[in-house]
């Protein structure tokens, strides 16, 4: 159960860490803290509708 | 669909009336400059409004002002809706002359048309829309007075009344067109009293007096602090720390007392040892941005750039790049972003080397950290200081490359100071939880996945699971402490923290959080002195970003600038931090 748990765990992390790394490396930033000000922010949540 | 343009002066409630047409929830602010970029919404999905950024006119070059041309002029606009503010016509008719070039019908929306009334304007609405030949709506957008005329107009596409022709007055005489203006208002307008000196008037006196603005400056911005780091967050974020995260682990101990050790260190140490160092700092992040939020939405942070015209000009820039900088004390990328507004390329590229040196709330933990265990009752000021010094550096470094690499000459600086207003709850509320959305996301994202990638690393070794002093973490970080020994923190740990790091500066208190277990206060005290503890905050605070920044750095402005920045910010970090921590040494013994 707890290598399972702990596979689960290590999967989604690394998944998570893909995803972030690959977003911030091409400059579309994710650092989340910059939201309604941030240029990038509002062209996501626009492509996203 | 038809395409309406919405377009105005800077600071004049566009964003306002746009959120309200299209029941968006863009950020609103009480200074200029807030829309960087055209922005769209949809009124049941029928109409497409385009929000364009703030503009005094259509005859000088800034990047606003190209965009909203450009789009004025091939964007297949139908309807201009151009927001005026009611109690400063003479200046805004100004911009409304030269659109009725494009010959589209025009919508003129007078808002704040119940600041006018309280200022004894009164206009003949009717005489107005004659006069210039547009449909004249008065409104008042931060009451919602008003905007259902405008979509009912919208709605109804009907803008080509008899009165909305498409003769225009607009000359390339700038006196010309004033001259008209005047000659409308005169007709159209009444003033019924003279106000004298208005409240707003008389408070400019005290915060922009030549010798009371900068300490006042200084003495608000204290106080946001004090508010963040004494009275509010610190207190906040000490409960959550104590009953929440203690709570947690109290339980996931009680739960996981019969799981391997392995297992429970992974997710005690590792996922709410990582994760909670961070997320127990979320009420300081978000008091620190409600403080900052009600100084933008009061009106003060407008006279702000204005006061620091007078430093901005002596590093070369203009208090108009004063803005991107106030945007990166919440983040660096779009505060490198919002450079784009600035006119000059010098100006855009010495305003995004400089932006990065402000300190973005991902740092605030770090400091909350260290501050709370090294300079107990002193936090406030600990902090203060980072962000002072932050500033401070960039003025030298700014006069540096003035003199250097980015000579030019000094331009000048229009901004418009909007009236003082007592902020909206709502507003205030919605950027703050904005904050705390955006810590909380990362918090749960990158955070996460870091903590669980640095469990790993601080536990294993190519020979399987070991202790951490034979940890994969414990060889990178020792391979790179000796550059930090004589800033008297060489240690693998603190090395390794200032690597992972630039992931996102809030996973240094996290690879602390897993590295040094519940223990993290006694163990921090152990590791750094005081001056140790400063010199390591004051590397965090120069040294790149993350990794974010560098990018937003290559994609605005290519490879070469983007590795000068990250070059010279280590080199930066590294000399101030080695002169803070042998000076400090020195002088504190």
């Amino acid at each position: 159960m707890e290598i399972i748990i702990t596979v689960g765990i290590v999967v989604l992390a690394a998944y998570i860490f893909y995803r972030s790394t690959k977003k911030r490396t091409k400059g579309e930033c994710e650092c989340g803290s910059c939201s309604s000000h941030c240029p990038l922010y509002e062209k996501q949540k626009n492509s996203s509708k | 669909m038809l395409t309406a343009a919405l377009l105005g002066n800077p600071n004049v409630g566009k964003t306002t009336l746009f959120n309200y047409l299209t029941g968006s929830n863009q950020y609103v602010g009480n200074w200029p400059g807030v829309t960087v970029e055209k922005k769209e919404g949809f009124i049941e999905d029928k109409i497409k409004i385009v929000d364009l950024p703030g503009i005094y006119a259509l005859d000088t070059y800034s990047n606003e002002e190209k965009i909203s041309k450009e789009f004025l002029e091939k964007g297949g606009v139908d309807v201009i809706v151009n927001i005026v503010d009611a109690s400063s016509l003479n200046r805004n008719l100004y911009l409304t002359l030269q659109l009725k070039q494009f010959n589209k019908p025009i919508i003129l929306v007078l808002n704040m048309i119940d600041v006018a009334k309280s200022k004894g304007i009164r206009i003949d609405y009717e005489k107005l829309a004659s006069k210039l030949g547009v449909i004249v709506i008065p409104i008042s957008a931060s009451k919602g007075i008003g905007i259902e005329e405008v979509k009912k107009l919208l709605k109804g596409g009907n803008f080509f009344s008899p009165l909305n022709e498409n003769h225009y007055h607009y000359t390339d005489d700038e006196k010309e067109n004033y001259k008209f203006i005047e000659e409308v208002l005169a007709e159209a307008l009444v003033k019924e009293k003279d106000e004298g000196i208005t409240i707003g008037e008389r408070i400019d006196s005290i915060v922009l007096n030549k010798f009371l603005a900068y300490p006042l400056f200084l003495f608000i911005l204290y106080i946001i602090f004090k508010f963040t780091f004494t009275w509010v967050g610190q207190p906040l974020s000490d409960a959550m720390d104590e009953y929440v995260l203690g709570g947690i682990v109290s339980i996931l101990e009680t739960l996981l007392q019969n799981s391997s050790h392995w297992f429970a260190s992974l997710i005690i140490d590792g996922i709410v040892g990582g994760v909670g160092a961070v997320i127990v700092f979320l009420p300081i992040v978000m008091t620190l941005f409600l403080g900052i939020s009600f100084l933008e939405d009061s009106g003060y942070m407008a006279r702000a750039a204005f006061i620091m015209d007078r430093i901005m000009r002596k590093i070369g820039l203009s208090g108009k790049a004063f803005i991107p900088f106030i945007i990166g004390f919440g983040c660096s990328v779009p505060g490198i972003m919002s450079a784009r507004t600035l006119e000059s390329e010098k100006d855009r590229k010495l305003t995004a080397l400089l932006v990065p040196l402000m300190s973005c709330n991902a740092r605030l933990p770090v400091y909350a950290l260290f501050a709370s265990i090294f300079f107990p009752g002193n936090e406030s000021s600990i902090t203060f200081s980072l962000y002072l010094l932050g500033v401070a550096i960039a003025i030298l470094i700014g006069i540096l490359f003035k003199n250097t690499i980015f000579k030019k000459d000094e331009e000048p600086f229009i901004i418009e100071l909007p009236e003082y207003k007592m902020p909206e709850i709502k507003n205030l509320m919605m950027n703050t939880w904005e904050k705390g959305k955006g810590f909380l996301k990362k918090a749960g994202t990158i955070i996460f996945s870091m903590s669980v990638i640095i469990w790993f690393l601080s536990n294993f070794n190519f020979n399987g699971m070991t202790d951490m002093e034979s940890s994969f973490l414990a060889y990178i970080g020792g391979i790179i402490a000796p550059v930090f020994k004589p800033m008297g923190y060489g240690t693998w740990q603190s090395s390794v923290a200032l690597l992972t790091g630039l992931m996102a500066k809030e996973v240094v208190v996290s690879t602390m959080g897993v590295i040094y277990g519940v223990d993290l206060h006694n163990l921090l005290l152990q590791h750094f002195t005081p001056i140790a503890a400063y010199s390591y905050l004051v590397f965090i605070l120069l040294y790149t970003p993350c990794i974010s920044v560098i990018a937003v750095m290559r994609k605005e402005f290519g490879n070469k600038m983007m590795a000068f920045s990250v070059l010279y910010q280590l080199l930066l970090a590294w000399i101030a931090s080695f002169i803070v921590y042998n000076v400090g040494s020195l002088i504190f013994g």
